[in-house]
């Protein structure tokens, strides 16, 4: 006999969760839209909701009800803003205050062209750089297969590459 | 080498460097590990707020304290509202009023009560459970079943009996009890004194007096001892419906029966057993004056 699952309403549980995906999702959200959607309000909106309608929800599909609340949420508040126009991460990725200026040159160009990735792409490339997550977890946390996200990093980096050479040649 | 993925599985070290340099050539291979080398000081700042610390103190009390709190509530407003119901049901009153003729009650405990007309009478719903408390306006006759006390109480005075039947006429500053069987006691203004069967007592007279209760139980009528004129014009007001002034310069006390279906034979024994003038209107109402 399986042990009953502890209640989303019990707060130890609770923090557990929150300490696990609220980074994860804040991430995810930064990386997929970027300054079109207030990533810190979502995340806080949707652990508020998960505390706040605990018993409504099933333990078992935590994790994936957590990224749908998230992505559901930035749908909504991209409609109601308005500002579906291109993708940036303004001030959300910092890169190394210390660098070279020529480092930070190609740094910005880098991530300028990180920001033309389509959504696709750019989750899978930053999950797996700045979150070092491995094709497995990545498959796992964003519900597609591990296959799929070597061609989604593979198509990332082949963009990137062609992006970075055509500026790299014009210099 | 699948073609679409070896860039993937290189940037994790599952495929050599060769095997880029030989498929994309020197350069490439370079761009590419610059791209993974500068991804490396990106970096995404967790915001401090939402730190567990911050966050916390924004989350609404314990939901589950909110689900124990419902239920906590639920149940005490359950006990409340039973508590409430039960409240309502011992204090509730039942009260029973003659208004113009004579009315026959039985008691929850089995005794018997005779309104009689302008009289009423009140009691809780809890009447015989633990005590036999009734209150009492005007003139009623008590037939008490044996049992635990019951207590006659009357803004005049109280009578307490176990078992028997009495008659007691409270009204404005008038109050006389008579006993016809077992005994009563008498509390009237802080003096408690016995009745035994056969025994009046009023405030007019402050004596205990024999009285024959077959003799007004036989007639048609009230039988008083006593007892105020004014007294007895409210009652006849209550018996046919009419308004009677009572214009005399000092307190009439009457003894014997009044008729109660016989308005005119009535006031002329009022009016015979004063000397006073009874004057009579087309509505029906009456003056009672003295010559």
């Amino acid at each position: 006999m399986n042990p009953t699952p502890p209640s989303i309403c019990d707060e130890s549980h609770y923090k557990k969760l929150y300490l696990e995906y609220s980074d994860r999702l804040y991430r995810y959200l930064v990386y997929a839209y970027g300054v079109a959607v207030d990533a810190e309000d979502i995340t806080q909106n949707v652990f508020l909701k998960l505390w706040e309608d605990c018993s409504r929800f099933n333990q078992k599909n935590i994790k994936s009800l957590i990224f749908t609340m998230g992505k559901n949420m930035s749908i909504n508040q991209i409609k109601k803003n308005k500002r579906g126009e291109g993708f940036v991460f303004m001030d959300k990725v910092l890169s190394n205050p210390e660098s070279q200026l020529e480092e930070k040159e190609f740094h910005q160009k880098l991530v300028h062209s990180i920001e033309q990735l389509n959504e696709n792409e750019r989750l899978v490339f930053m999950m797996s750089r700045l979150e070092d997550l491995s094709y497995k977890e990545i498959a796992n946390q964003l519900s597609i297969s591990q296959k799929t996200v070597e061609k989604r990093m593979h198509s990332a980096l082949k963009f990137l590459h062609d992006r970075l050479s055509v500026n790299l040649k014009k210099k | 080498m699948n073609r679409n993925n070896y860039l993937a599985r290189w940037s994790q070290g599952f495929e050599k460097d060769e095997t880029i340099e030989n498929l994309e050539g020197q350069d490439a291979l370079k761009l590419y590990k610059k791209i993974l080398k500068s991804t490396e000081s990106i970096k995404v700042d967790f915001p401090t707020s939402l730190e567990w610390e911050n966050f916390s103190r924004k989350l609404p009390k314990k939901t589950s304290i909110k689900k124990l709190n419902i239920r906590l509530i639920w149940s005490m407003a359950a006990s409340l509202v039973l508590l409430f119901g039960l409240n309502l049901y011992f204090t509730a009153e039942e009260t029973i009023t003659a208004q113009g003729l004579i009315k026959h009650i039985e008691l929850p405990d089995g005794s018997l009560a005779k309104l009689n007309p302008g009289s009423s009478i009140d009691f809780k719903r809890t009447f015989g459970w633990w005590n036999r408390n009734i209150n009492m306006k005007g003139d009623v006759v008590f037939s008490v079943q044996k049992g635990i006390p019951f207590n006659v109480h009357s803004s005049e005075g109280k009578v307490e009996v176990l078992g028997t039947v009495f008659r007691v006429i409270s009204f404005e500053n008038y109050f006389a009890v008579s006993c016809k069987e077992g005994r009563v006691a008498v509390t009237h203004e802080n003096k408690r004194l016995g009745l035994g069967a056969g025994n009046a007592y009023n405030n007019i007279t402050r004596t205990v007096t024999s009285q024959n209760f077959d003799k007004f139980e036989k007639n048609e009528g009230l039988y008083y001892e006593s007892t105020p004129l004014a007294y007895l014009v409210f009652v006849m007001e209550q018996v046919y419906g009419i308004s009677v002034e009572l214009f005399t310069s000092k307190p009439y006390y009457f003894t014997g029966v009044l008729p109660i279906k016989d308005k005119e034979e009535a006031f002329q024994i009022l009016a015979e057993t004063f000397s006073l003038q009874i004057k009579a209107y087309q509505n029906g109402n009456i003056d009672i004056v003295e010559p």
